[in-house]
């Protein structure tokens, strides 16, 4: 087009957009006066312009800066730095280009790390970062990478490691899947590594599939120890900029996610070695589901979901997915750090456990248990959803109930049964009464022994293992379980006495077990959970005693007392020092254990319930306040068989078992401080006592 | 001697109608511009999307001295940038272009599975180019407008500032290169 032409077209045109659309066909048509070819020119753009549809509305920025990144940079075969001469490219990523390099003096191959010029402006944090990675690679850890050298050549920071030959994890996760066994021989490994950096306090802040290297033989390296935290600090790169997003090369600019970041990374909060764990969580979970456990399609989306949402059962992928595993998985992934693993040692520990495990049972033949063991799945509750956390608790129950009725004789092993369930159920009813999303998994009813010659047992605290009483040839004796290896250790040999309760202390060290002679007169002792010698604190026990929360006192229930035809609940120190009457009942009211009830103290410290047992009619379970002795009645409506008590964490209510009798029980919730509100319905064998006239039967 | 001065030197050259000036810049203009882009695309932004003029603005600040810098070399700067990032497309769909007459083998680059551009996937760069090119022939303005709106990612405002041409004009002249351009894209 004619210059001329054109200044008379967009004349035309520009004045006939400041005209209202209806009127710019007469417009055009005077003004362009007869010239048809003008006309048609401007009314052709008018209806280009009028089309519908984006175009060239988002700049190309975006894809230019794209473009500019994925341009390989600099170095180029032959190069030199510093001593080392460039082999080849090997990978970009978040945290600099690595280029296979040959040192010359050595004539050893290294792979090269350049530090990007944004990480290494702050001498004081290269020095730190320096320390920090060299001190991991001092570990001399079979599972760290060695670095040879951190040097400055020209302007350029650059990493001279070993080079792995091999792949990362993200490229084998990408090629293929892998068995259980060989997930848990990588996990292992880094669980290892870090094992031995938390130890020294480095903590390496950026676990990722594509920090994991996998040599031929089997071997993993752990790399980068130090470099996020490197990155983190770097003024113009942040932390989440840094541990977000990686560019890699290939068919264009691929946003890397956030997928392996600890809550309290993608919120910017300190960290410590905990972050690793959950980061570690969440590579096993991929591993074994191929999935990862916290996705979206925006790196916003993955941070949201870190933040909020729980992943999906290991089961809805992996339906062989051993339970131990996705309670191991599902305790690293906690958004809380205090709910996860401590120390990546007992991470270790469970996974080593669970290896050898699934080693021993593969040896057998079977990964499942052998029969006749028998095993119950409840259903998979993936979500808040109410309906299903009822019908996985039902399941759980209904299972039991199976089993109580198949074992009529050995009643005493199925309430033990159902005291163990018991302890794990208060969390998840915990949970649920939180309206946070309750996470069961595939809860797995599974009989620990089979001898029928347990009675009695309980979890410590830490939930790993189990304390459980034995009574063969009339010989009575203590013994712990570590619930992942199922390996039994003897606590209290046996001997010609009865066990009246066991409780492990908060801290999960000592245990305290009363053990009877004769009626109503039984003696504390103290020992500590892994064996050693039992320690006598104080005499004339009814049961089991409960620790306050502060782990200061205890409470028990001493019959016969103050009086003859009297029973008391009693509280003192630790030491039996200091007792106190808290409550006392007269016949024929009666705080009266049946198998091996004993009082409950509240996780605020303030209650303490206890079973009274009525000759006369049904018993209660009763808060007393331990400042003033105050009662409530938490189960109006009254049980004629009561059995264990557990308060909910929250303190809204209390689980229990009981029902018509030993042999027909139940698990219970009694809500605390006695309204329906929250319990609005009998749960189909988890029953709200206290609501009703009348506890619905089975 | 150091860059920003050397930046800032070569801009007021560049705008005095050296042409080698220009050569001269790009590497620089674009070696900053590399890293800062890597940053961003590594950054956490709403909708992945990056600051349209963001990334030359921080580029400018690095590299010139802010100090001596005069008005219009911030508008030289911006230019620089929007040709910057043309060349950089233009040469990327080329090569694409290239890489896809040399078989089915060959990777395959599209320039919105690269960045999202947000545009249909068969706007042909290239076509565009060149019809910019032709828009040049008679109305350099409107190619200028277009080339700062489109490849710099300016704003209308923003432009108008760079081109010290008012608003309304700005908005007219890109309103209809854009008809323009898309009659003869379509």
């Amino acid at each position: 087009m004619r210059p001329d032409r054109w200044k008379k077209v967009k004349q035309i045109f520009q004045a006939a957009m400041d005209h209202a659309p209806s009127e710019r066909a007469v417009f055009v048509s005077d003004a362009c006066a007869g010239d048809e070819e003008l006309r048609h020119e401007v009314e052709s753009l008018m209806s280009s312009d009028g089309r519908a549809g984006a175009f060239l509305d988002s700049p190309a920025y975006e894809a230019a800066a794209a473009i500019i990144v994925d341009n390989k940079s600099g170095l180029k075969k032959g190069q030199t730095i510093g001593p080392f001469e460039i082999l080849s490219f090997i990978s970009r990523g978040g945290m600099g280009e690595v280029y296979l390099a040959r040192d010359p003096r050595l004539s050893r191959n290294v792979a090269l790390k350049i530090l990007p010029a944004a990480f290494t402006k702050d001498v004081d944090r290269l020095r730190r970062f320096e320390q920090e990675a060299r001190a991991a690679s001092a570990l001399n850890h079979p599972n760290i990478i060695t670095i040879y050298e951190i040097l400055k050549a020209d302007s350029t920071h650059v990493i001279a490691t070993e080079f792995v030959e091999g792949e990362t994890l993200r490229q084998r996760l990408s090629r293929s899947t892998f068995t259980l066994s060989e997930s848990l021989q990588i996990a292992i490994q880094v669980a290892d590594a870090l094992a031995a950096a938390h130890k020294v306090g480095i903590i390496h802040r950026d676990i990722k599939p594509e920090n994991i290297m996998l040599r031929p033989d089997g071997y993993v390296k752990v790399l980068d120890f130090g470099l996020a935290k490197l990155a983190e600090d770097s003024p113009d790169v942040s932390m989440e900029e840094a541990l977000t997003k990686q560019v890699r090369t290939g068919s264009g600019v691929v946003m890397g996610t956030a997928g392996y970041m600890s809550p309290e990374q993608a919120r910017g909060k300190a960290v410590d070695a905990r972050t690793d764990m959950f980061s570690l969580g969440a590579v096993i979970y991929e591993m074994v589901t191929h999935r990862k456990p916290f996705d979206g399609e925006t790196p916003s989306d993955v941070m949201a979901a870190i933040l909020k949402s729980q992943p999906q059962p290991l089961s809805e992928f992996f339906s062989d997915a051993p339970p131990e595993l996705s309670r191991i998985v599902m305790k690293a992934l906690q958004k809380d750090p205090e709910q996860r693993y401590q120390v990546v040692k007992d991470l270790l520990i469970d996974l080593r456990s669970l290896k050898q495990d699934l080693e021993f049972q593969e040896k057998m033949g079977s990964r499942a248990p052998a029969p006749p063991l028998q095993t119950a799945t409840a259903s998979v509750i993936p979500t808040s959803s109410t309906g299903e956390v009822r019908s996985a608790l039902s399941t759980i129950t209904d299972s039991l109930t199976i089993e109580i009725k198949r074992h009529r004789i050995a009643t005493a092993s199925s309430v033990v049964l159902l005291l163990v369930v018991l302890s794990a159920g208060a969390y998840g009813l915990y949970r649920y009464f939180r309206h946070a999303p309750v996470y069961f998994q595939t809860t797995k009813v599974t009989r620990l022994t089979n001898s029928g010659k347990v009675i009695d047992a309980t979890l410590t605290p830490d939930g790993r293992y189990v304390v459980y009483t034995l009574s063969d040839a009339r010989k009575q004796s203590i013994w712990i379980r570590q619930v992942s290896t199922a390996n039994d250790k003897v606590i209290v040999p046996p001997a010609d006495v009865g066990v009246f309760g066991i409780t492990v202390s908060h801290d999960n060290n000592d245990l305290y077990y009363v053990i009877k002679q004769q009626l109503d007169k039984g003696t504390l002792y103290r020992v500590p959970v892994f064996g050693g010698t039992p320690m006598k604190i104080t005499e004339w026990l009814d049961g089991p005693v409960t620790l306050s929360p502060d782990g200061k006192r205890m409470a028990f229930v001493r019959g016969s007392f103050p009086a003859e035809g009297e029973s008391a609940l009693i509280v003192a120190n630790l030491d039996g020092s200091g007792e106190q009457v808290l409550a006392k009942r007269k016949r024929p009211l009666a705080f009266a254990p049946i198998f091996f009830t004993g009082p409950t103290w509240s996780p605020d410290g303030e209650l303490i319930a206890a079973a009274v047992a009525d000759v006369t009619g049904p018993s209660h379970v009763i808060a007393f306040r331990v400042s003033n002795g105050k009662e409530t009645d938490l189960t109006p409506a009254g049980q004629p068989f009561i059995a264990r008590t557990l308060w909910l964490p929250d303190m809204s209510g209390l689980l229990m078992i009981g029902g018509n009798s030993a042999a027909d029980s139940q698990v219970w919730l009694a809500p605390y401080p006695g309204t329906c509100a929250r319990s609005p319905t009998t749960w189909n064998n988890i029953v709200t006592s206290g609501c009703q006239k009348k506890p619905t039967s089975l | 001697m150091s860059s920003s001065e050397n930046v800032s030197q070569l801009l007021v050259k560049w705008g005095e109608g050296d042409q080698a000036a220009l050569d001269k810049l790009m590497p620089l203009v674009y070696s900053e511009l590399r890293r800062l882009a890597t940053n961003y695309l590594r950054r956490e932004r709403q909708n992945h999307t990056l600051q349209p003029t963001a990334l030359v603005n921080e580029a400018y600040l690095k590299l010139i001295d802010q100090k001596s810098a005069r008005w219009q070399n911030r508008a030289h700067f911006y230019g620089v940038a929007a040709q910057l990032m043309r060349r950089i497309l233009v040469d990327h769909a080329r090569q694409h272009q290239a890489a896809k007459r040399g078989g089915p083998s060959q990777e395959r680059l599209s320039i919105t599975s690269a960045g999202q551009l947000g545009e249909k996937p068969d706007l042909d760069l290239l076509a565009l180019h060149e019809a910019l090119e032709e828009l040049k022939a008679f109305d350099p303005q409107q190619e200028r407008i277009v080339e700062l709106r489109y490849f710099g990612g300016l704003s209308i405002e923003e432009t108008a500032e760079v081109m010290s041409i008012g608003h309304a004009t700005i908005e007219r002249d890109w309103k209809m290169a854009r008809a323009w351009l898309r009659r003869k894209l379509e």
